[in-house]
């Protein structure tokens, strides 16, 4: 029961660093035109699902995932 | 127990794959019969029996040209199909706020054909991407299939030491849920590329609307409301005469590169023709306007660069209106195996966990809902083209009772396996929904021969064809049903 807690804590968890790191990447893409946002949503579905099976699979692949969006966001604020 | 990546990964790939995988089935199921949409819809009107590559002529175009400006003068907006191979007559339609409905020519004369009506075909494409719930049923569509994509990564990590050996591994003979497991993994190595392909560039053709381009803060804004608009004032005037179509269609074909022309949008002052979903592996938009009513060409628009190119062939290669009939039986045969990944994992989700379930009410629910998806689906569907069939043609609301039937049947199979549920061995509702899929399925070339022998003979390879898939879904029921005896 508590490893069955664990594991849908884990994956939400997943989705939602993961969602948060796909969108910023759409995000970052914004500024220069139409086509770039267009190509940064190409990039960011393809890269959610792996980002989530990432995060979920240990807390290594959270922390990191965590860590690229944090480096994600600080890149979009001094840029 | 000790917990690994395998087993941590196993249990995502079987939760998230069950739970998605009911929708995603019916995702799947319709996804793949609208591959042959529009030819679903020539079976369902057997009244048109207008041939493919029929030709066009002046007359049928200006038959249609004065039937759409007599719809703009009762201030209706329509819009101009153009036949295709695969649609031979030229179409005035309008949007109903459920479908595409309107008036059938016939290129050759420009005599208007009197069809039943029906959803045909489009019901199946509608139902893929919206599951009948608008733009909220697509970004569900969208997130599923995220979600598919997340059971598909796990699905290889946990298997790719095997990865090779699978797809030469399948013992049919072996133990029943070493055989389900071996053709799941077959199936699903072998079609990993289309499955993943089709899922992608179908999250990718909705993006917007699973990661749209706004911060997220302004997501969670609250929306302001809609000030009215402060442009010049409306004019009421007639809209004007429309120009004679033929020369601008010869002009925009010169002008789109020899593309052939699609659909021609009208507007009050514009009309806009527009390149045609087949004529290239590139789903583009790219259209060719003419001034009103001198039909004088105003310029071509196109959307150049290797974005906008990679987002099309994205697009073209999900939709694929290009792909020639031999590639879209690939499609097809691709999409059914990739339906029978998903269908077989529900499957083997249930096996797996019947004896350590001790049938519990969760246990019992899930395996009703997979009867229901499974069996359930391909019957309400069967019942949709029965219903089609024996239907008066003339009769009003026809297309609504049609659906009716299709929902009627799918709530009927629920009830069915929700009853069976509380029975010891689940087998007594697999096995007459089964028999039932081979009944209709079977019977379904006797139904088309015996309502429409006409149709069946001028247009025999799309009856041919439809009632094959017909045959082909009671053979597969009876071998289910064999296999389930023993």
């Amino acid at each position: 029961m508590r490893l069955t807690r664990n594991r849908v804590g884990g994956i939400l968890s997943a989705c939602l660093v993961s969602y948060a790191l796909a969108h910023s990447m759409v995000i970052a893409s914004i500024s220069a035109s139409a086509a770039t946002m267009q190509l940064g949503q190409i990039i960011a579905l393809a890269c959610l699902p792996v980002l989530i099976v990432l995060c979920f699979s240990s807390s290594a692949g959270l922390l990191s995932v965590c860590m690229g969006g944090g480096l994600a966001v600080l890149v979009e604020l001094v840029s | 127990m000790r917990e690994t990546l395998r087993t941590r990964l196993g249990w995502l790939h079987a939760w998230a794959g069950f739970l998605v995988g009911l929708i995603a089935t019916c995702i799947f199921m319709t996804g793949t019969l609208s591959v042959f949409d529009e030819e679903m819809t020539r079976w369902m009107q057997p009244e048109n029996q207008v041939p493919a590559n029929a030709p066009l002529t002046d007359t049928a175009l200006d038959a249609a040209a004065a039937l759409i400006h007599e719809q703009q003068l009762r201030g209706s907006s329509v819009f101009l199909t153009l036949p295709s191979p695969r649609s031979p007559t030229l179409d005035v339609l309008h949007y109903d706020g459920q479908k595409f409905v309107g008036t059938l020519f016939d290129p050759r004369s420009g005599v208007p054909i009197t069809v039943r009506a029906t959803m045909g075909g489009t019901f199946f494409f509608t139902f893929h991407y919206t599951l009948l719930a608008g733009t909220t049923g697509t970004r569900l569509v969208d997130i599923l299939g995220i979600i598919l994509l997340v059971t598909i990564v796990s699905g290889v990590v946990i298997h790719l030491r095997a990865l090779v050996p699978d797809i030469v591994m399948l013992r049919l003979s072996a133990a029943r849920l070493r055989g389900w497991l071996d053709a799941h993994l077959l199936v699903g190595v072998l079609f990993l590329p289309f499955t993943l392909m089709i899922i992608y560039t179908g999250t990718v053709v909705n993006a917007n609307l699973i990661l749209p381009a706004t911060p997220l803060t302004h997501l969670f804004a609250p929306e302001k409301p809609e000030t009215p608009a402060t442009g010049p004032a409306v004019t009421n005037a007639a809209p004007p005469p429309l120009p004679a179509l033929a020369p601008l269609l010869a002009t925009a074909r010169r002008s789109l590169h020899g593309r052939e022309i699609g659909f021609i949008l009208f507007s009050p002052d514009r009309l806009s023709l527009y390149a045609s979903d087949a004529s290239g592996p590139f789903l583009t938009r790219d259209h060719a306007d003419f001034s009103l009513p001198d039909g004088h060409l105003l310029g071509t628009t196109t959307t150049p660069g290797p974005i906008a190119h990679t987002i099309q062939a994205m697009h073209g290669l999900h939709y694929a209106r290009f792909a020639p009939l031999g590639l879209r039986w690939l499609y097809f045969l691709s999409g059914l195996c990739a339906t029978g990944i998903i269908a077989s994992g529900l499957v083997l989700f249930i096996m797996k966990r019947r004896r350590a379930s001790g049938l519990r009410i969760g246990f019992r629910i899930g395996e009703g809902l997979t009867i229901t998806t499974v069996t359930g689906l391909p019957i309400s569907i069967l019942v949709f083209l029965w219903s089609n069939h024996l239907l008066p043609a003339t009769m009003t609301g026809r297309d609504r009772l049609e659906t009716g039937l299709l929902f009627g049947a799918w709530i009927l199979c629920a009830g069915h396996a929700a009853l069976h549920s509380t029975s010891t061995s689940m087998n007594t509702a697999w096995r007459p929904q089964l028999v039932m899929i081979a009944l209709l399925g079977g019977g379904l070339p006797v139904l088309d021969i015996v309502t429409c022998p006409h149709a069946v003979r001028s247009l025999w390879a799309i009856h041919a064809g439809m009632d094959g898939m017909g045959v082909l879904a009671a053979i597969m029921a009876l071998y289910a049903r064999r296999q389930l005896r023993g």
